[in-house]
């Protein structure tokens, strides 16, 4: 057993670098061993709808701006309106912000237990 | 010379123990335990051919679906990028079992909890969102955006949760480092004796079980998959080799998830970590009980719908995590 006691900055570097590390090796083995005989049926290629054709929806491609938009309303408005001020608009990228920010909130009590 | 054993060390922590080959490993026997006892509290026999008891049964359906399956030729997406975040997903877990105290190499520091919501709470969630998102279909987006609804409640209750024994660790035992994992899992076994940290230990475990249910889309949180309207929502284009992919990233993550309550909340391999056998053992067995409760959990539930979900998410998940971390901080007030 060995214990790094590092800094947290060189910490975070390091992880990220066993991250990156273990994604590749990761990835190189799925590339490796996954069948490499293309998929010639066309079948595969359209989406799945029930085996209907795409043109009994109204949208194959349901814009990203939607992805929580109506699943929460019907479950919820009262949560959702107030998601959608406080934390949340329905866009995954905000919702990366909003997690961050959270981490944010924790480094600053952090940073604070430090200074007292 | 150092430095070399050093840099050997993280590539066998990486690549072999706790690493991808562990991972691997562990998550299949996770599945196969799970399986299993689902299906005996459904009078199931279970994986049953594979193998003593149907334990190599997971491995045949990942080799299958890897080595015999081709990938699908998808118009409507990218097969690319859904196999990249996949592998992105694997690698964050990877990354943060570094941080727990059965690995040979132990990254510790003050608040480096914060590092391991940082690779659980975001790169694994976001790995699991775009990687179903990579493969448009409208079933897929419905499941994916049931599920991200669900999780902006269910991660933060989870990681509140956690935080719960890391804090009373820090404040009452004084241990060294500081709101690290590897102090929690030495002194947490301490909390559950002490009648006024267990209280919030229960709660907080309460939380980090009903948010784990809901993070794996199990039972009754198993809206975003639900077969019957939403045809498998998150998995509906995943076939072949990037089911598998997906297939192991859920299992890496039941995995994991289970590892970190067995080790926060119930001390890992504590209060034997100077014996390697004994610790060992110990870390299996409290592994074990967290693994068969989720299924016990799993088996006993029907389906919710999502507001149902998100509520109950709520109501036993992040409100008992809020209650559990306000009376941790009045104990540490205290003490």
């Amino acid at each position: 057993m060995s214990t790094l006691n590092l800094d947290p900055w060189t910490a975070t570097l390091f992880l990220s670098g066993v991250l990156a590390l273990s994604t590749l090796v990761m990835y190189l083995v799925y590339i490796t061993l996954s069948r490499k005989t293309p998929q010639t049926s066309s079948e595969y290629s359209e989406p799945y709808i029930g085996g209907e054709p795409a043109s009994v929806i109204k949208s194959v491609d349901v814009s990203v701006r939607n992805l929580f938009w109506g699943v929460v309303r019907g479950a919820g408005r009262r949560l959702y309106t107030f998601l959608r001020d406080q934390m949340h608009n329905g866009i995954l990228n905000d919702w990366g912000v909003y997690m961050l920010s959270y981490i944010g909130l924790l480094t600053l009590i952090a940073l604070i237990y430090f200074m007292r | 010379m150092e430095e070399i054993t050093l840099i050997a060390l993280t590539v066998f922590s990486t690549l072999v123990f706790p690493g991808l080959l562990t991972l691997w490993i562990a998550s299949m026997l996770s599945e196969w335990w799970v399986r299993k006892l689902f299906a005996r509290t459904q009078r199931r026999m279970g994986p049953s051919y594979v193998g003593p008891l149907g334990i190599l049964q997971p491995f045949a359906d990942f080799l299958k679906l890897l080595l015999a399956k081709t990938e699908p030729n998808y118009r409507h997406g990218s097969v690319k990028l859904a196999r990249i975040f996949g592998c992105v997903g694997i690698g964050a877990i990877t990354a943060s079992l570094l941080l727990l105290p059965i690995s040979p190499l132990r990254i510790a520091f003050n608040f480096d909890v914060i590092l391991l919501i940082y690779f659980l709470g975001v790169w694994v969630a976001i790995s699991e969102l775009l990687m179903s998102t990579s493969l448009t279909n409208p079933f897929t987006i419905k499941g994916v955006s049931r599920f991200s609804s669900m999780l902006v409640v269910a991660e933060p209750a989870f990681f509140t949760a956690t935080i719960v024994p890391v804090y009373l660790v820090s404040l009452i035992t004084k241990g060294e480092p500081v709101f690290s994992v590897s102090t929690t899992a030495e002194f947490a076994w301490s909390l559950w004796t002490n009648p006024l940290t267990a209280i919030p230990m229960i709660l907080a475990t309460i939380a980090a079980l009903v948010s784990i249910q809901s993070k794996l889309m199990f039972p009754p949180f198993n809206i975003p998959e639900a077969e019957q309207e939403l045809i498998a929502g998150v998995v509906t284009e995943f076939s072949g080799p990037l089911l598998a992919l997906f297939n192991f990233l859920h299992d890496a993550d039941l995995y994991v998830l289970s590892l970190i309550v067995a080790v926060v909340f119930l001390g890992g391999p504590y209060p034997f970590g100077d014996n390697l056998v004994l610790g060992a053992l110990a870390t299996a067995a409290k592994y074990l009980i967290i693994l068969t409760i989720i299924t016990i959990l799993k088996s006993s539930f029907g389906r919710f719908r999502v507001e149902q979900g998100v509520s109950t998410i709520v109501k036993y998940g992040l409100i008992p995590a809020l209650v559990a971390l306000a009376l941790s901080i009045i104990i540490g007030g205290l003490a």
